[in-house]
């Protein structure tokens, strides 16, 4: 009987020692939304009231090495709520600082898409660059997510993201939004992205080289090619090359980033090779604690190609004045007056307040 | 009646004597581990670790933040002194870390005594605890009163 004792009391002693070194787990999650009200110079929209997508998400540590995150965004497309699975990942540190992973997640394309996501709250604006607008987004022309596998780390200074992923595709048969392949692709090459990063010592500078080198490849499913391809033929072989710059000095802080698509036709493609040009440059002034007004100017130029001309993409302008107001940490007052310059077409004045918030 | 006029004086003496003890709030002190190089830290730094904005103690050896669990008032008192954010504030803003990737909060120990024996485990590690609850096995860097 003691003998049974001695061993159970070493067994208690020894797991309730671990739970008391072992930090737990902790399952953490959020979310967060905005309502907005909007007014427009364009005859054709009404004023209106409108909330804005539901962003749901939650991580954990699911062992001492693997993180696993998730994120689903509820919103309305104009059509209808929608139930769109953003990011699901799972990633593990390997040594080092090197981590892989592997499910959806952002493309490493740029700053703006990998810092500010789909929270309004995140960002000084109520709406992110237009070309940088996701896929399902009118003026969307970079994939903004992808599916496959990454690897990260720091080489040095530099911090360094590469990932492998499913191919983007289109439906040149109709006008259509970038299409990714969340459980399948229709070509067995794979896309590559890359981004490095490096914070300059001793100022508040940070520089990012990202890129993107792959095809955008045909999904004939739902209307026939208009270039007589089948699902799984390029489209355009397509290389995105971004550079972006983020500078604060004080209370000023300034954004800059600009991406140059070349696109070239794949065989049998009508309309030829072509380039776009994007950038937009921001910069906002924490006028007060809680107060801090943001400008922007955005542009987008490209030669008309299979690419733009099956997204419907418009080259345009636009000048973005923007005050943010922080009610608190958890939920911040937003007024956003946009103007916008399509080339070739009439300009459109919105201005919105914004009240976004955060869940925790 | 004399009788009467000293239990109340006796119990407004008693409500204010609480009030003063509530209302005084416990030295909070950040401590490190006695073989750390740093001797001190101003609460720029302090907050600078505790908020993962960075990684290192000033002489550049890593440092590896503890926090006790949310609600404890000497975690809430020490987010308030050191980083100037309230419990709720401090909880938004690792949520806002989360959702873009950026960090996760610090690893938890349930009670000071845990912490301490953690900060002692390790070289690199920083904790906080009330001014009585640390003893000689660890080293304070700074004292907030």
């Amino acid at each position: 009987m003691n003998w049974n004792k001695k061993v159970m009391g070493l067994v208690v002693g020894t797991i309730c020692s671990a739970a008391l070194v072992a930090p737990a787990y902790a399952f953490e999650f959020g979310a967060m939304g905005d309502a907005k009200y909007t007014t427009s110079d364009d005859n054709a929209v009404a004023d209106s009231f409108a909330i804005g997508g539901l962003d749901l998400f939650a991580r954990q540590d699911i062992d001492e090495n693997t993180e696993a995150f998730i994120e689903y965004v509820y919103e309305n497309d104009g059509e209808g709520f929608v139930l769109d699975l953003e990011r699901m990942y799972v990633k593990r540190n390997v040594g080092g600082t090197v981590r892989v992973g592997a499910g959806r997640f952002h493309s490493p394309l740029g700053y703006w898409n990998n810092t500010f996501h789909h929270g309004v709250i995140m960002q000084d604006t109520v709406s992110r660059p237009s070309f940088l607008d996701f896929e399902d987004g009118e003026a969307a022309i970079l994939p903004t997510h992808v599916i496959g596998v990454s690897v990260e780390g720091m080489a040095g200074p530099v911090k360094y993201e590469l990932a492998m992923a499913n191919n983007t595709f289109v439906s040149t048969g109709d006008f259509t939004e970038i299409g990714i392949g969340n459980v399948m692709d229709f070509s067995d090459s794979k896309t590559y992205f890359y981004r490095f990063t490096y914070n300059v010592p001793n100022i508040n500078l940070h520089l990012g080289l990202s890129g993107k080198m792959g095809d955008v490849i045909e999904d004939d499913r739902f209307s026939p090619s208009a270039h007589g391809l089948s699902s799984g033929d390029t489209v355009v072989e397509q290389t995105i090359t971004g550079l972006d710059i983020v500078y604060s000095y004080d209370k000023f802080n300034l954004l800059t980033e600009y991406f140059s698509i070349d696109n070239t036709a794949g065989t049998g493609v009508t309309g030829g090779d072509g380039t776009g040009d994007a950038y937009y440059v921001q910069a906002g002034y924490q006028a007060t604690d809680k107060i801090r007004p943001t400008i922007r100017y955005e542009s987008l130029s490209f030669d008309g190609d299979a690419y733009f001309s099956t997204l419907g993409t418009q080259e345009y302008t636009a000048n973005v004045l923007a005050v943010r107001y922080d009610l608190d940490d958890s939920n911040v007052l937003t007024f956003q007056y946009k103007k916008t310059s399509p080339t070739g077409g009439s300009d459109v004045t919105e201005m919105t307040l914004d009240w976004a918030f955060l869940l925790f | 009646m004399n009788k009467i006029k000293n239990k109340i004086l006796t119990i407004c003496l008693c409500v204010g004597l609480l009030s003063v003890s509530i209302n005084v709030m416990a030295e909070v002190v950040v401590i490190v581990n006695k073989s750390a190089k740093v001797s001190s830290l101003s609460v720029d730094q302090v907050s600078a670790i505790f908020l993962k904005k960075s990684d290192t103690f000033p002489d550049g050896s890593a440092a590896v933040a503890i926090d006790l669990p949310n609600g404890d008032s000497i975690r809430d008192e020490f987010y308030e002194k050191a980083t100037n954010k309230n419990a709720n504030q401090v909880k938004s803003y690792w949520a806002k870390r989360i959702f873009t990737g950026k960090g996760t909060p610090n690893d938890t120990q349930d009670s000071e005594g845990d912490v301490k024996s953690w900060v002692a485990s390790d070289a690199s590690h920083i904790g906080y605890a009330s001014a009585a609850a640390v003893d000689d096995s660890v080293k304070v860097v700074l004292r907030m009163p």
